[in-house]
Protein backbone atom coordinates (compact mmCIF):
# COMPACT_ATOMS: atom_id res chain seq x y z
CA UNK A 1 0.00 0.00 0.00
CA UNK A 2 2.84 2.40 0.70
CA UNK A 3 4.16 1.74 -2.76
CA UNK A 4 0.80 2.57 -4.30
CA UNK A 5 0.60 5.80 -2.32
CA UNK A 6 4.00 6.96 -3.40
CA UNK A 7 3.10 6.02 -6.98
CA UNK A 8 0.11 8.32 -6.80
CA UNK A 9 2.20 11.07 -5.23
CA UNK A 10 4.80 10.73 -7.94
CA UNK A 11 2.11 10.86 -10.63
CA UNK A 12 0.65 14.02 -9.10
CA UNK A 13 4.00 15.78 -8.96
CA UNK A 14 4.93 14.71 -12.48
CA UNK A 15 1.66 15.91 -13.98
CA UNK A 16 1.66 19.09 -11.88
CA UNK A 17 5.11 20.05 -13.15
CA UNK A 18 4.14 19.14 -16.70
CA UNK A 19 1.00 21.26 -16.42
CA UNK A 20 2.83 24.31 -15.10
CA UNK A 21 5.75 23.90 -17.49
CA UNK A 22 3.57 23.62 -20.58
CA UNK A 23 1.44 26.49 -19.26
CA UNK A 24 4.53 28.68 -19.04
CA UNK A 25 5.35 27.62 -22.60
CA UNK A 26 1.93 28.85 -23.76
CA UNK A 27 2.38 32.18 -22.05
CA UNK A 28 6.03 32.94 -22.72
CA UNK A 29 7.15 31.13 -25.88
CA UNK A 30 7.55 33.47 -28.81
CA UNK A 31 6.43 31.07 -31.52
CA UNK A 32 2.71 30.63 -32.02
CA UNK A 33 3.01 26.98 -33.00
CA UNK A 34 5.00 26.25 -29.86
CA UNK A 35 2.37 28.01 -27.79
CA UNK A 36 -0.30 25.78 -29.36
CA UNK A 37 1.79 22.67 -28.65
CA UNK A 38 2.28 23.88 -25.09
CA UNK A 39 -1.48 24.20 -24.81
CA UNK A 40 -1.82 20.59 -25.93
CA UNK A 41 0.66 19.51 -23.26
CA UNK A 42 -1.21 21.46 -20.60
CA UNK A 43 -4.57 20.04 -21.61
CA UNK A 44 -3.26 16.47 -21.61
CA UNK A 45 -1.57 16.89 -18.22
CA UNK A 46 -4.71 18.45 -16.77
CA UNK A 47 -6.65 15.46 -18.10
CA UNK A 48 -4.27 13.23 -16.14
CA UNK A 49 -4.81 15.39 -13.02
CA UNK A 50 -8.55 14.85 -13.51
CA UNK A 51 -7.83 11.15 -13.63
CA UNK A 52 -5.97 11.40 -10.33
CA UNK A 53 -9.04 13.16 -8.90
CA UNK A 54 -11.16 10.13 -9.89
CA UNK A 55 -13.14 12.26 -12.35
CA UNK A 56 -12.84 9.62 -15.05
CA UNK A 57 -15.51 10.82 -17.43
CA UNK A 58 -14.43 14.45 -17.23
CA UNK A 59 -10.87 13.38 -18.00
CA UNK A 60 -12.00 11.55 -21.13
CA UNK A 61 -14.15 14.52 -22.11
CA UNK A 62 -11.17 16.82 -21.66
CA UNK A 63 -9.27 14.75 -24.20
CA UNK A 64 -12.19 14.43 -26.62
CA UNK A 65 -13.38 18.03 -26.54
CA UNK A 66 -10.24 20.00 -25.74
CA UNK A 67 -7.42 18.03 -27.30
CA UNK A 68 -9.51 16.64 -30.15
CA UNK A 69 -11.55 19.74 -30.89
CA UNK A 70 -10.44 23.02 -29.37
CA UNK A 71 -6.78 22.42 -30.08
CA UNK A 72 -7.55 21.70 -33.73
CA UNK A 73 -9.40 25.00 -33.87
CA UNK A 74 -6.36 26.75 -32.41
CA UNK A 75 -4.02 25.16 -34.92
CA UNK A 76 -6.32 26.20 -37.76
CA UNK A 77 -6.38 29.67 -36.25
CA UNK A 78 -2.58 29.75 -36.22
CA UNK A 79 -2.28 28.56 -39.79
CA UNK A 80 -5.05 30.83 -41.03
CA UNK A 81 -3.70 34.03 -39.58
CA UNK A 82 0.03 33.95 -39.92
CA UNK A 83 1.87 36.05 -42.40
CA UNK A 84 4.49 33.95 -43.98
CA UNK A 85 7.60 34.57 -41.94
CA UNK A 86 6.83 37.04 -39.21
CA UNK A 87 5.13 34.86 -36.64
CA UNK A 88 7.46 36.14 -34.01
CA UNK A 89 6.88 39.79 -34.74
CA UNK A 90 3.14 39.44 -34.32
CA UNK A 91 3.72 37.51 -31.13
CA UNK A 92 5.65 40.09 -29.14
CA UNK A 93 4.58 40.48 -25.57
CA UNK A 94 4.59 43.95 -24.12
CA UNK A 95 4.42 45.36 -20.59
CA UNK A 96 5.41 42.10 -18.95
CA UNK A 97 7.53 44.12 -16.55
CA UNK A 98 4.27 45.16 -14.92
CA UNK A 99 2.21 42.06 -15.60
CA UNK A 100 4.53 39.44 -14.13
CA UNK A 101 4.84 41.15 -10.70
CA UNK A 102 1.08 41.76 -10.79
CA UNK A 103 0.56 38.06 -11.54
CA UNK A 104 2.83 37.13 -8.63
CA UNK A 105 0.78 39.37 -6.35
CA UNK A 106 -2.41 37.68 -7.60
CA UNK A 107 -0.82 34.30 -6.97
CA UNK A 108 0.20 35.33 -3.44
CA UNK A 109 -3.25 36.66 -2.59
CA UNK A 110 -5.11 33.54 -3.77
CA UNK A 111 -2.53 31.28 -2.14
CA UNK A 112 -2.98 33.16 1.12
CA UNK A 113 -6.74 32.64 0.81
CA UNK A 114 -6.19 28.91 0.17
CA UNK A 115 -3.80 28.50 3.09
CA UNK A 116 -5.79 30.48 5.60
CA UNK A 117 -9.15 28.85 4.89
CA UNK A 118 -10.17 25.62 6.61
CA UNK A 119 -9.92 22.78 4.13
CA UNK A 120 -11.35 19.30 4.61
CA UNK A 121 -8.49 16.95 5.40
CA UNK A 122 -9.57 13.59 4.03
CA UNK A 123 -11.48 13.01 0.79
CA UNK A 124 -14.64 10.98 0.80
CA UNK A 125 -14.33 7.39 -0.35
CA UNK A 126 -14.19 6.91 -4.07
CA UNK A 127 -17.66 6.28 -5.45
CA UNK A 128 -16.69 4.56 -8.67
CA UNK A 129 -17.59 5.82 -12.14
CA UNK A 130 -18.92 9.37 -12.21
CA UNK A 131 -20.93 9.11 -15.44
CA UNK A 132 -24.21 8.29 -13.73
CA UNK A 133 -23.93 11.21 -11.33
CA UNK A 134 -23.32 13.60 -14.20
CA UNK A 135 -26.25 12.20 -16.17
CA UNK A 136 -28.45 12.49 -13.10
CA UNK A 137 -27.55 16.15 -12.64
CA UNK A 138 -28.21 16.96 -16.29
CA UNK A 139 -31.63 15.32 -16.19
CA UNK A 140 -32.72 16.96 -12.95
CA UNK A 141 -30.99 19.92 -11.32
CA UNK A 142 -28.93 21.04 -14.31
CA UNK A 143 -31.66 20.54 -16.91
CA UNK A 144 -31.87 24.20 -17.87
CA UNK A 145 -28.11 24.65 -18.51
CA UNK A 146 -28.20 21.40 -20.47
CA UNK A 147 -30.92 22.67 -22.79
CA UNK A 148 -29.50 26.19 -23.01
CA UNK A 149 -26.22 24.66 -24.05
CA UNK A 150 -27.83 23.26 -27.19
CA UNK A 151 -28.94 26.79 -28.05
CA UNK A 152 -25.37 28.03 -27.54
CA UNK A 153 -24.10 25.33 -29.89
CA UNK A 154 -26.76 26.33 -32.42
CA UNK A 155 -25.51 29.91 -32.16
CA UNK A 156 -21.96 28.69 -32.79
CA UNK A 157 -23.10 26.88 -35.95
CA UNK A 158 -24.91 29.92 -37.31
CA UNK A 159 -22.10 32.29 -36.32
CA UNK A 160 -19.43 30.14 -37.91
CA UNK A 161 -21.40 30.02 -41.13
CA UNK A 162 -21.89 33.80 -41.18
CA UNK A 163 -18.14 34.31 -40.70
CA UNK A 164 -17.24 31.87 -43.41
CA UNK A 165 -19.62 33.21 -45.99
CA UNK A 166 -18.40 36.74 -45.47
CA UNK A 167 -14.76 35.78 -45.36
CA UNK A 168 -14.64 33.57 -48.41
CA UNK A 169 -15.38 36.30 -50.89
CA UNK A 170 -12.25 38.44 -50.37
CA UNK A 171 -10.21 35.27 -50.52
CA UNK A 172 -11.43 34.44 -53.99
CA UNK A 173 -10.12 37.73 -55.26
CA UNK A 174 -6.48 37.12 -54.39
CA UNK B 1 -7.29 0.27 -0.81
CA UNK B 2 -4.41 -0.90 -2.92
CA UNK B 3 -6.68 -2.48 -5.48
CA UNK B 4 -8.06 0.75 -6.96
CA UNK B 5 -4.62 1.74 -8.15
CA UNK B 6 -4.45 -1.21 -10.52
CA UNK B 7 -6.20 0.57 -13.43
CA UNK B 8 -3.75 3.46 -13.15
CA UNK B 9 -0.84 1.05 -13.14
CA UNK B 10 -2.21 -0.42 -16.37
CA UNK B 11 -2.52 3.05 -17.92
CA UNK B 12 0.99 4.02 -16.88
CA UNK B 13 2.31 0.73 -18.26
CA UNK B 14 0.53 1.37 -21.55
CA UNK B 15 2.02 4.86 -21.79
CA UNK B 16 5.50 3.66 -20.92
CA UNK B 17 5.28 0.76 -23.36
CA UNK B 18 4.01 2.88 -26.24
CA UNK B 19 6.60 5.61 -25.70
CA UNK B 20 9.27 2.94 -25.27
CA UNK B 21 8.25 1.17 -28.47
CA UNK B 22 8.44 4.39 -30.46
CA UNK B 23 11.79 5.18 -28.88
CA UNK B 24 13.17 1.74 -29.68
CA UNK B 25 12.01 2.00 -33.28
CA UNK B 26 13.59 5.43 -33.67
CA UNK B 27 16.87 4.36 -32.08
CA UNK B 28 17.11 1.15 -34.11
CA UNK B 29 16.28 3.09 -37.25
CA UNK B 30 18.96 5.67 -36.50
CA UNK B 31 21.52 2.93 -35.81
CA UNK B 32 20.78 0.52 -38.63
CA UNK B 33 19.15 2.58 -41.39
CA UNK B 34 21.30 3.77 -44.31
CA UNK B 35 21.75 7.53 -44.44
CA UNK B 36 21.82 9.15 -47.85
CA UNK B 37 20.42 12.68 -47.71
CA UNK B 38 21.03 13.65 -51.30
CA UNK B 39 18.90 14.87 -54.15
CA UNK B 40 15.32 13.79 -54.24
CA UNK B 41 15.51 12.01 -50.91
CA UNK B 42 15.70 15.22 -48.94
CA UNK B 43 12.57 16.66 -50.53
CA UNK B 44 9.27 16.23 -48.74
CA UNK B 45 7.31 13.19 -49.83
CA UNK B 46 3.91 13.80 -51.41
CA UNK B 47 2.81 10.38 -52.64
CA UNK B 48 5.67 10.35 -55.11
CA UNK B 49 4.77 13.56 -56.90
CA UNK B 50 7.09 16.52 -56.81
CA UNK B 51 5.90 18.95 -54.09
CA UNK B 52 3.30 21.29 -55.52
CA UNK B 53 3.98 24.31 -53.34
CA UNK B 54 5.47 25.48 -50.08
CA UNK B 55 3.84 24.18 -46.92
CA UNK B 56 3.87 27.59 -45.27
CA UNK B 57 0.79 28.94 -47.00
CA UNK B 58 -2.39 29.94 -45.28
CA UNK B 59 -5.27 27.49 -45.40
CA UNK B 60 -8.72 28.08 -46.76
CA UNK B 61 -11.39 29.16 -44.30
CA UNK B 62 -13.44 26.12 -45.35
CA UNK B 63 -11.24 23.89 -43.19
CA UNK B 64 -11.98 26.07 -40.20
CA UNK B 65 -15.74 25.90 -40.78
CA UNK B 66 -15.63 22.12 -40.96
CA UNK B 67 -13.56 22.07 -37.76
CA UNK B 68 -16.21 24.16 -36.01
CA UNK B 69 -18.94 21.76 -37.14
CA UNK B 70 -16.84 18.90 -35.80
CA UNK B 71 -16.39 20.56 -32.39
CA UNK B 72 -20.09 21.35 -32.08
CA UNK B 73 -21.26 17.83 -32.81
CA UNK B 74 -18.40 16.44 -30.74
CA UNK B 75 -19.78 18.27 -27.71
CA UNK B 76 -23.26 17.05 -28.52
CA UNK B 77 -22.06 13.45 -28.60
CA UNK B 78 -20.18 13.85 -25.31
CA UNK B 79 -23.30 15.22 -23.63
CA UNK B 80 -25.34 12.26 -24.83
CA UNK B 81 -23.11 9.78 -23.00
CA UNK B 82 -24.21 10.59 -19.40
CA UNK B 83 -27.82 10.64 -20.56
CA UNK B 84 -27.45 7.26 -22.24
CA UNK B 85 -25.97 5.73 -19.09
CA UNK B 86 -28.87 7.01 -17.00
CA UNK B 87 -31.58 6.13 -19.51
CA UNK B 88 -31.56 2.38 -18.95
CA UNK B 89 -32.35 2.88 -15.26
CA UNK B 90 -34.92 5.56 -15.92
CA UNK B 91 -36.77 3.34 -18.39
CA UNK B 92 -37.93 1.17 -15.50
CA UNK B 93 -40.43 3.85 -14.63
CA UNK B 94 -42.55 4.95 -17.62
CA UNK B 95 -42.93 8.52 -16.33
CA UNK B 96 -39.26 9.22 -15.74
CA UNK B 97 -38.33 7.37 -18.90
CA UNK B 98 -40.50 9.50 -21.13
CA UNK B 99 -39.41 12.70 -19.36
CA UNK B 100 -35.76 11.82 -19.93
CA UNK B 101 -36.50 11.01 -23.58
CA UNK B 102 -38.29 14.34 -24.02
CA UNK B 103 -35.40 16.24 -22.44
CA UNK B 104 -32.83 14.74 -24.73
CA UNK B 105 -35.09 15.12 -27.75
CA UNK B 106 -35.26 18.86 -27.08
CA UNK B 107 -31.44 18.94 -26.84
CA UNK B 108 -30.84 17.04 -30.06
CA UNK B 109 -33.78 18.77 -31.74
CA UNK B 110 -32.24 22.22 -31.32
CA UNK B 111 -28.98 20.91 -32.76
CA UNK B 112 -30.87 19.19 -35.57
CA UNK B 113 -32.24 22.61 -36.50
CA UNK B 114 -28.64 23.81 -36.66
CA UNK B 115 -27.66 20.89 -38.85
CA UNK B 116 -30.63 21.57 -41.12
CA UNK B 117 -29.58 25.23 -41.34
CA UNK B 118 -25.97 24.55 -42.34
CA UNK B 119 -27.15 21.86 -44.76
CA UNK B 120 -29.66 24.24 -46.33
CA UNK B 121 -26.99 26.91 -46.68
CA UNK B 122 -24.84 24.40 -48.52
CA UNK B 123 -22.00 24.53 -45.99
CA UNK B 124 -21.67 20.77 -46.03
CA UNK B 125 -20.76 20.79 -49.71
CA UNK B 126 -17.03 21.06 -49.90
CA UNK B 127 -16.93 23.65 -52.67
CA UNK B 128 -19.89 25.58 -51.35
CA UNK B 129 -18.87 29.15 -51.90
CA UNK B 130 -17.09 28.48 -55.11
CA UNK B 131 -20.29 27.24 -56.72
CA UNK B 132 -22.64 29.62 -55.02
CA UNK B 133 -21.18 33.08 -54.77
CA UNK B 134 -18.28 32.76 -57.14
CA UNK B 135 -20.59 33.00 -60.15
CA UNK B 136 -23.10 35.77 -60.42
CA UNK B 137 -23.95 37.41 -57.14
CA UNK B 138 -20.80 39.37 -56.39
CA UNK C 1 -6.43 8.88 -2.51
CA UNK C 2 -5.18 9.95 0.90
CA UNK C 3 -1.75 10.64 -0.54
CA UNK C 4 -1.97 14.13 -2.03
CA UNK C 5 -3.74 16.73 0.14
CA UNK C 6 -6.42 19.01 -1.25
CA UNK C 7 -4.21 22.09 -0.88
CA UNK C 8 -1.74 20.69 -3.45
CA UNK C 9 -4.45 20.49 -6.08
CA UNK C 10 -5.62 23.99 -5.18
CA UNK C 11 -2.10 25.38 -5.49
CA UNK C 12 -1.81 23.76 -8.91
CA UNK C 13 -5.14 25.29 -9.91
CA UNK C 14 -4.05 28.74 -8.70
CA UNK C 15 -0.73 28.45 -10.53
CA UNK C 16 -2.48 27.54 -13.78
CA UNK C 17 -4.97 30.38 -13.33
CA UNK C 18 -2.21 32.91 -12.68
CA UNK C 19 -0.14 31.82 -15.66
CA UNK C 20 -3.22 32.22 -17.82
CA UNK C 21 -4.02 35.63 -16.36
CA UNK C 22 -0.49 36.90 -16.99
CA UNK C 23 -0.73 35.55 -20.54
CA UNK C 24 -4.03 37.29 -21.22
CA UNK C 25 -2.62 40.59 -19.98
CA UNK C 26 0.78 40.50 -21.63
CA UNK C 27 0.36 38.84 -24.99
CA UNK C 28 -0.83 41.15 -27.70
CA UNK C 29 -1.51 38.31 -30.09
CA UNK C 30 -5.22 37.52 -29.98
CA UNK C 31 -4.61 33.79 -30.47
CA UNK C 32 -2.28 33.50 -27.49
CA UNK C 33 -4.67 35.59 -25.40
CA UNK C 34 -7.39 33.03 -26.18
CA UNK C 35 -5.04 30.15 -25.34
CA UNK C 36 -4.20 31.78 -22.00
CA UNK C 37 -7.92 32.14 -21.36
CA UNK C 38 -8.18 28.38 -21.79
CA UNK C 39 -5.42 27.97 -19.20
CA UNK C 40 -7.43 30.05 -16.72
CA UNK C 41 -10.55 27.98 -17.36
CA UNK C 42 -8.58 24.77 -16.86
CA UNK C 43 -7.23 26.06 -13.56
CA UNK C 44 -10.75 26.75 -12.36
CA UNK C 45 -11.85 23.30 -13.50
CA UNK C 46 -9.05 21.67 -11.52
CA UNK C 47 -10.18 23.53 -8.39
CA UNK C 48 -13.80 22.51 -9.07
CA UNK C 49 -12.93 18.84 -9.40
CA UNK C 50 -10.59 18.88 -6.39
CA UNK C 51 -13.37 20.22 -4.18
CA UNK C 52 -15.78 17.73 -5.75
CA UNK C 53 -13.43 14.88 -4.88
CA UNK C 54 -13.17 15.98 -1.27
CA UNK C 55 -16.91 16.52 -0.89
CA UNK C 56 -18.16 13.60 -3.00
CA UNK C 57 -20.46 15.71 -5.16
CA UNK C 58 -21.46 14.99 -8.75
CA UNK C 59 -22.71 18.54 -9.24
CA UNK C 60 -19.21 19.90 -9.74
CA UNK C 61 -18.50 17.31 -12.43
CA UNK C 62 -21.59 18.47 -14.31
CA UNK C 63 -20.50 22.09 -13.84
CA UNK C 64 -17.07 21.32 -15.26
CA UNK C 65 -18.79 19.68 -18.21
CA UNK C 66 -20.74 22.84 -18.93
CA UNK C 67 -17.63 24.99 -18.50
CA UNK C 68 -15.83 22.84 -21.07
CA UNK C 69 -18.64 23.03 -23.59
CA UNK C 70 -19.04 26.78 -23.23
CA UNK C 71 -15.26 27.21 -23.48
CA UNK C 72 -15.23 25.23 -26.72
CA UNK C 73 -18.06 27.35 -28.11
CA UNK C 74 -16.24 30.50 -27.03
CA UNK C 75 -13.05 29.38 -28.76
CA UNK C 76 -14.91 28.51 -31.96
CA UNK C 77 -16.58 31.91 -32.24
CA UNK C 78 -13.60 33.81 -30.81
CA UNK C 79 -11.21 32.32 -33.34
CA UNK C 80 -13.67 33.03 -36.13
CA UNK C 81 -13.61 36.67 -35.00
CA UNK C 82 -9.80 36.64 -34.86
CA UNK C 83 -9.67 35.30 -38.40
CA UNK C 84 -12.12 37.97 -39.55
CA UNK C 85 -9.97 40.56 -37.79
CA UNK C 86 -6.90 39.24 -39.57
CA UNK C 87 -8.61 39.41 -42.94
CA UNK C 88 -9.60 42.97 -42.22
CA UNK C 89 -6.46 44.36 -40.56
CA UNK C 90 -3.78 41.93 -41.77
CA UNK C 91 -2.84 41.61 -38.11
CA UNK C 92 -3.99 39.77 -35.00
CA UNK C 93 -2.47 42.33 -32.66
CA UNK C 94 -5.05 43.28 -30.08
CA UNK C 95 -3.67 46.79 -29.72
CA UNK C 96 -4.26 47.46 -33.38
CA UNK C 97 -7.89 46.35 -33.19
CA UNK C 98 -9.10 49.73 -32.07
CA UNK C 99 -11.60 50.50 -34.81
CA UNK C 100 -14.73 48.43 -34.97
CA UNK C 101 -16.26 50.13 -37.99
CA UNK C 102 -15.15 49.18 -41.46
Amino acid sequence: MMDALTLKDALFWAFAFLTVGFGLMVTFHRSLVHAALGLMGTLLSVACIYGLLDADFVAVTQIIVYVGGVLILFLFGVFLTRRIDDIEVSNLSVNWMVAVPAGLVLLAVILYAVISSPLPMAPVDATGPTVEGIGNEFLSRYLLPFEVLSVILLAVLVGALMMARRELKPEERD
Amino acid sequence: MGADYLPYVAIVLTIVLSIGLVGVILVVNALLGPKDLSGAKSESFECGNPPADTSRKRFSVKFYVVAIFFVVFDIEAVFLFPWAVMYRDLLKSPVYGSIALAEVLVFTGVLAVGLWYVWKKGALDWAFDGARSGGTDD
Amino acid sequence: MTGVPLSHFLVLAVALFTIGAVGVVTRRNALVALMSLELMLNGVNVAFLAFARWRGDALANAAVFIVMAVAAAEVAVGLALVIALFRHNRSVDLDEATRMKG
